[in-house]
Formats: structure tokens, C-alpha cells, sequence
């Protein structure tokens, strides 16, 4: 399959919104069936590693032949070491699948709904689309990652500094909002001064400059959270 | 317990006309440094150490659970987990909570933990130095209580979505923090819901706060993140205008 992106967007109203608050959702960039098939591959045809900081704050990601032959003492010390360091600053903790390098991608194999996602992402096309809703130029895409947020999953404050864009294309669908998983973001203050609730087919732009988290999901939220997310430079 | 009764006394500098405006305008609005600094170090200590957390969650059609120490240990093993559980799985489709609790206006009533601090300021949130500045920022000239609950969220604790609709005498919600060193990520803000089910704002736990907000609010408590250090310790209640409880 091949996707395609809808262009009956308000451009200009997007990018106007952009300017002022400098971050920007829109609903429904794929078509609502194509959306599915990614949901559906996110949720039952993705090869998850989990995604999670060291005890030194180094990225750090157990694969899964790790998740088969590590013991579980072995997994829950990394895992504890991820919690700690959230303690006092960045730290995070998530199920992910790396969308940036080739290998990757292709691994997914033809026909896979995830492939045909990240080619889209990858594309001259996606990114002159980013373009436009935001009125930034030049954006070259650097990272792209597939995430699945499951209940404790979290990722702390943080700004993605020398990224001219961040965004996130959310997946997830019939979320409730106290289930927490929003995307927050974070005035001077330390309070919140907006939040986005995970939705299917939902892609949020923001500048690379703003604090933000992804609220830690409650343990009693009923799926995972899927989404894609990604930087330009 | 030998605690010394606290000698409330608000922040003599707060700007009441600056706070009413607020209201007015956002339909909230925090004072900071409410008492003065020793009464909230009391009030803190007091939270921190003194008191006598009962367990409050959410049960099938609504009535509280509230569980006093002596309540939980004397359940049969697995039902207290059988309890939290069914509040939590509940969560996931609707109004639930799971948190500590004092009750302070039922134990003050019923006279239990006599001496107990609490109990003072039970006392002067009904007095009429506190109730005059209720009044005076909510611009409800018709509030003759408050009622309060000590609340302590610990790591995974909620309050999910809800807007305090149910009862006609509340005016106005308030929350009294008393958190310190809170960080920005750790969850636990009292979150504003927009229609559309984002966030429109969350207040970070802080200590020493007032928070008043208008009556109905779509509101919940994030669930404190697993990796949180401290306490979120709180008072919690609305101004209200049925008869005092005196």
C-alpha cells in the first residue's frame, strides 16, 4: 500500500496558530482506513525493543533477544535505573522501533503498513507538508521513531535543542482524558500550559524549544499508546 | 499526641482585590504564600508525619470507602488488593479515585484524635478570618463554611475526571498544597479538561498555594508518576453555603 496525505487543510490558519503558540494538531492527515492499518501494525505487528535511559543518562535500549535471554533481575535493574534518574531530570521509558535507519525500515517488509508510513515521513512530500502548516523552510528529517507507551511508561521534561520541528503522528484510539500519555507542555512556571490527548490520526507540530513531557500513562488506561514521532533539523 | 495547636495566621500581604480580579476573570486563581511561614511549616510537618492517613477509594455506585489503618489490617488478605483493584480497573471507564485521606470535618465532629492540628485548622477555615477572604475572592458574599479533607497521593494515586456538579451548595472548589520540591514531570497536577479532551492548563503541586476554582470545572489529579520523591500533600473542599456544622 501506498499513503497518501490529505491536503484539505487551512494552511494559513495553521501556520498563523503556528506562529503565535508554536505548536499546531491536526486530525485526519491520512485517510481514516489507512490510519487503522497503522494503529493495527503498531499494535499487533511491530517487533517492540523497549526504549529506556541508563544509569549513566545514555539512551539505552534492550533488544529483543535481550527481553528473551536476559534474566528478569537483569531487566528489572535497568528498568529501575530508568525510574531513578526520572527522579531528578531526563529519563524515559517506552516500547520503540526505530524508523531512521534503512535497515530498519526495510526489515518491516513490503507491505507492512509501518513501512509505508515511514517512507511517507521520509518523503520530499512530508516535509514540504510540515512546511506549510508551520511556514518554516528547509526542514530536513533527522530521527523517526515508532513508540508504544504502555501504563508507568513516561518520558520526562525535556527540548529537543538544534531541531528547527519536532512532531508526533498519534495512533491511538478511544483514549480517555485521565488516562494520562498527553503530550504536555511546560511553561516557566512548572505549571502546564496545554496538553494534547492521544488520538488516532492526530499529528502535533511543535518548535523544538518548548519544555515538554509525555505524562506518564495510568495504570488504569485500557491500550497502549501508539504513535510516530520524529525531528526536523 | 503533644502537638502544639497551630496560631493560624494568613499572609498579612495577600492582595484580595488582585485575587477577586483573577477570579473573576479566569474562573480561577492561585494565592501563594497563603499563612505565614511558620504556620505552613507546621501545617507541613503536621501532613508529613502526624497524621492518621486513612485509605479512600472509589466504589461500584459511588459511595466512598474510607479505610482507617486499624480498617485495612483487619481485612482478609487480598481484600484491600481486591479493593484498590476494582477502584483502578473502574478508573478506566469513568469516576474513580485511590488515595490517603484524614477526614477532618467527619473526625472533628465526631470528636476522634482530640489535640490533633488538624483540628485547628478545621477551625479556622471556618472562622471568620478565613471566611471573610473567601468571600472576598470568590465574591461569594454567601459562603458560611468550608469543608476540607486532608488529602496524600502517593505514587500511582488518581482522581479521575469529574466537575463537582452534584451538589448545589458548593460555590467553589479550593485546594490548600502543601508539596514541596514538586518537579514539573512528576505528575499530580490538578489538570483543566477542555471539551475536547485536552488539557487547558495544570497546576503544578506547590506549597503554600490556595487554588480556588469556579463550580462546575472539569478537573482531575494526574496520577503521580511512579518515580516521584515527595509527597503530594493537600486540603481539599469546597466554600460552601448550607448551614455551619456547628
Amino acid at each position: 500500500m501506498s499513503l497518501a496525505l490529505n491536503d484539505a487543510f487551512d494552511f494559513a490558519g495553521y501556520q498563523s496558530r503556528f506562529a503565535s503558540k508554536g505548536r499546531i494538531r491536526l486530525e485526519g492527515a491520512l485517510d481514516s482506513e489507512d490510519a487503522l492499518q497503522v494503529h493495527h501494525a503498531l499494535e499487533q505487528q511491530t517487533a517492540w525493543e523497549l526504549h529506556l535511559m541508563s544509569a549513566q543518562g545514555e539512551p539505552d535500549v534492550i533488544s529483543r533477544t535481550e527481553l528473551s535471554e536476559l534474566n528478569d533481575m537483569a531487566i528489572q535493574d535497568r528498568l529501575s535505573a530508568a525510574a531513578e534518574r526520572a527522579q531528578t531530570g531526563l529519563s524515559y521509558l517506552h516500547l520503540g522501533y526505530d524508523l531512521t535507519s534503512k535497515e530498519a525500515i526495510e526489515n518491516l517488509g513490503q507491505g507492512h503498513p509501518l513501512l509505508d508510513l515511514a517512507r511517507l515521513i521520509w518523503s520530499a512530500e512530508f516535509a514540504a507538508f510540515c512546511e506549510n502548516l508551520t511556514g518554516l523552510s528547509g526542514l530536513k528529517l533527522r530521527s523517526l521513531i515508532a513508540t508504544a507507551y504502555r501504563p508507568g511508561d513516561f518520558f520526562t521534561m525535556h527540548q529537543d535543542s538544534g531541531a528547527k520541528l519536532s512532531f508526533e503522528w498519534n495512533f491511538t484510539h478511544d483514549w480517555r482524558s485521565d488516562w494520562g500519555g498527553q503530550i504536555l507542555f511546560h511553561s516557566p512556571s512548572g505549571d502546564i500550559e496545554g496538553g494534547i490527548m492521544p488520538r488516532l490520526n492526530d499529528l502535533s507540530l511543535y518548535s523544538g524549544e518548548q519544555p515538554r513531557s509525555v505524562n506518564s500513562v495510568a495504570a488504569f488506561a485500557g491500550a497502549p499508546r501508539f504513535a510516530v514521532s520524529g525531528r526536523f533539523e | 499526641m503533644a502537638l502544639p495547636p497551630i496560631r493560624f495566621q494568613l499572609n498579612p500581604g495577600l492582595d484580595r482585590q488582585a485575587l477577586a480580579a483573577a477570579y473573576q476573570a479566569q474562573g480561577w486563581v492561585q494565592a501563594t504564600d497563603l499563612f505565614v511561614a511558620d504556620v505552613a511549616d507546621q501545617l507541613y510537618d503536621t501532613l508529613e508525619k502526624h497524621t492518621p492517613w486513612h485509605l479512600t477509594v472509589h466504589q461500584d455506585g459511588g459511595k466512598p470507602r474510607l479505610l482507617s489503618q486499624a480498617d485495612w489490617r483487619a481485612l482478609a488478605p487480598g481484600d484491600l488488593e481486591a479493593l484498590m483493584r476494582d477502584a483502578t480497573t473502574r478508573a478506566g471507564a469513568g469516576f474513580s479515585y485511590v488515595y490517603m485521606c484524614y477526614p477532618m470535618i467527619d473526625a472533628y465532629v465526631q470528636g476522634r484524635d482530640a489535640g490533633h492540628p488538624l483540628h485547628s485548622l478545621t477551625e479556622f477555615l471556618n472562622s471568620n478570618e478565613m471566611l471573610s477572604f473567601a468571600r472576598d475572592i470568590s465574591g461569594h458574599d454567601d459562603v458560611v463554611k468550608m469543608d476540607a479533607q486532608a488529602t496524600f497521593y502517593r505514587p500511582g494515586d488518581f482522581l479521575t475526571l469529574h466537575d463537582d456538579r452534584d451538589k448545589g451548595q458548593r460555590l467553589a472548589a479550593y485546594t490548600l498544597g502543601f508539596s514541596r520540591g514538586w518537579r514539573p514531570d512528576w505528575g499530580g497536577q490538578l489538570m483543566f479538561h477542555t471539551p475536547s479532551n485536552d488539557i487547558e492548563r495544570g497546576f503544578i503541586p506547590r506549597f503554600n498555594t490556595m487554588t480556588l476554582f469556579r463550580v462546575p470545572t472539569l478537573h482531575s489529579v494526574a496520577p503521580v508518576a511512579p518515580y516521584a520523591r515527595n509527597p503530594r500533600l493537600s486540603v481539599t473542599g469546597w466554600l460552601r453555603n448550607d448551614p455551619p456544622v456547628k
